[in-house]
């Protein structure tokens, strides 16, 4: 018995997720999502769950403020309550270059208006009260970002697609990908798997996937580190950033601390161990920025990664030389924030529709012509 | 009225009857049913209810309980100030 289906997608993360939705609400439903973990594992379901349209590109900031908008209707559509809360992204600076970037971003912003706020640390702690003034010069706030709980998102998507008959495998490996006359044929850990179009949405594993594809994808995963506190009463309205250290702390819906920090690059091995120099470094960084924390404590810490790009954006494409084979990864930690915007151009593309954005910024090609511009505000 | 719950879960207020409606729901694997609904992600970080789930995962699934995974235990082992923590470092120094 043959397992076969339209559109196989590789990762149930919110990439995947997110393209089997507009896919479903362009009326194709003949999808299966594979999965060789449990729902979502990687690093959708790892990441702090901060949104925001605080970028220095044209193209990111498109997506990200139409991603803000589905994600404020999306609790409705899929009936289910991810907690998105607008409460802003409060970015810290600690020199007079860090507030020039942050003036410089501000402007930019501005032409898309998203009306983000330059600071005096008088204003910042209008915002934040419990902040040591000694830390920072300044800072830039823009409301309309947030923070939203994954999980809830993550299975509400996998409902909806499932209740529509969209299959989602989970514990199912996909261990080789062969091309046929009519499409691709998936050995799976279940059996083979036809399908006529593919989308390799795997995260952290997408270059490894598109390798049995015969392409060479130029992203890789680094881990990154996370930790939880123990809840307290509700005190912190927005995400606050360092821009010195990429540290980052937002109050989660149940009033949990939820933040991490930049750490030197690893090797490729251990993408979600956790290390005890990370709990050490966060707390440091909490208690010199808010010294009415030393005595809130930590619950718990995990790791999950980023899949970096060489410019910290997302490839969207074509696989080369894998026709109806598409790849979406790279997000270099960002990913979660544009999925829906992701989803529909990746939706499109497999239909053969023309994406309500351009592309064209995240092909592959950009990394042949050298003209490619680096995102300048990657956190954590 | 008579209402009747059953706590597994005293950290995040999970019953019996919320776990075994998850599970029926599809969600068979222990770290998706930690992340629905929340089980052992508490302060008590699964101390008193990770075999309690784990059990209820057993009935449900008919996978004999020896064989039903924890979900990933995560540092620190009981909850530590950040101030503790981030004092670490000085000792370390010499400072």
């Amino acid at each position: 018995m043959d397992r076969r289906a339209e559109i196989a997608i590789i990762g149930s993360g919110v990439t995947g997720l997110s393209t089997a939705y507009s896919l479903v609400r362009r009326g194709t439903r003949d999808i299966v999502v594979l999965e060789s973990g449990n729902l979502a594992q990687g690093a959708s379901t790892r990441n702090g769950g901060g949104i925001r349209a605080q970028f220095t590109t044209d193209e990111n900031i498109l997506l990200a403020k139409w991603s803000i908008e589905r994600f404020r209707r999306l609790a409705g559509e899929l009936k289910a309550n991810f907690w998105f809360r607008q409460g802003g992204y409060l970015f810290l600076a600690e020199t007079e270059d860090e507030l020039a970037q942050l003036k410089k971003a501000a402007e930019f912003q501005a032409r898309h208006g998203l009306g983000t706020r330059v600071l005096d640390n008088t204003a910042v702690t209008d915002i934040v009260p419990c902040l040591d003034t000694r830390r920072f010069i300044g800072g830039s706030f823009r409301q309309g970002d947030g923070v939203l709980f994954p999980f809830p998102l993550l299975f509400g998507y996998a409902e909806h697609l499932r209740a529509r008959g969209v299959k989602i495998e989970t514990h199912c490996e996909v261990k080789a990908i062969r091309r046929t006359g009519q499409g691709f044929e998936l050995s799976t850990s279940r059996g083979p798997l036809l399908a006529a179009k593919l989308l390799v949405a795997a995260g952290g594993w997408s270059a490894q996937v598109s390798s049995a594809l015969g392409a060479n994808i130029p992203s890789h995963p680094v881990r990154h580190q996370i930790m939880a506190s123990e809840p307290l009463a509700p005190f912190l309205e927005p995400m606050v950033v360092t821009l010195k250290d990429g540290f980052y702390i937002s109050q989660g819906p149940r009033g949990e601390l939820i933040g991490g920090i930049a750490e030197p690059e690893e090797g490729p091995k251990s993408y979600t161990r956790s290390g005890f120099d990370f709990a050490r470094l966060m707390s440091e960084r909490i208690v010199s920025l808010c010294p009415r924390m030393s005595g809130v404590r930590m619950l718990r810490q995990w790791g999950g990664f980023y899949d970096v790009s060489p410019d910290a954006n997302p490839i969207l494409d074509r696989v080369p030389g894998a026709e109806g084979a598409f790849v979406a990864c790279g997000f270099s930690g960002h990913g979660f924030m544009i999925s829906p915007a992701v989803g529909e151009i990746m939706a499109c593309m497999l239909v053969g529709e023309r994406p309500p954005f351009s592309p064209e910024p995240y092909r592959l090609s950009r990394f042949d012509s050298g003209g490619v511009k680096h995102e300048g505000l990657v956190i954590g | 009225m008579v209402v009747v719950k059953r706590f597994v879960c005293m950290c995040e207020d999970v019953t019996v009857d919320e776990l075994r409606s998850v599970i029926r729901r599809g969600y068979a694997d222990i770290e998706e049913v930690k992340r629905i609904t929340g089980i052992g992600t508490g302060p008590c970080q699964g101390k008193q209810c990770l075999h309690l789930l784990r059990k209820i995962l057993s009935e449900e699934t008919g996978v004999p309980m020896k064989d039903v995974p924890t979900t990933t235990l995560r540092p620190p082992v009981v909850p530590v100030p950040f101030g503790q923590l981030a004092a670490v470092e000085d000792d370390r120094e010499g400072r």
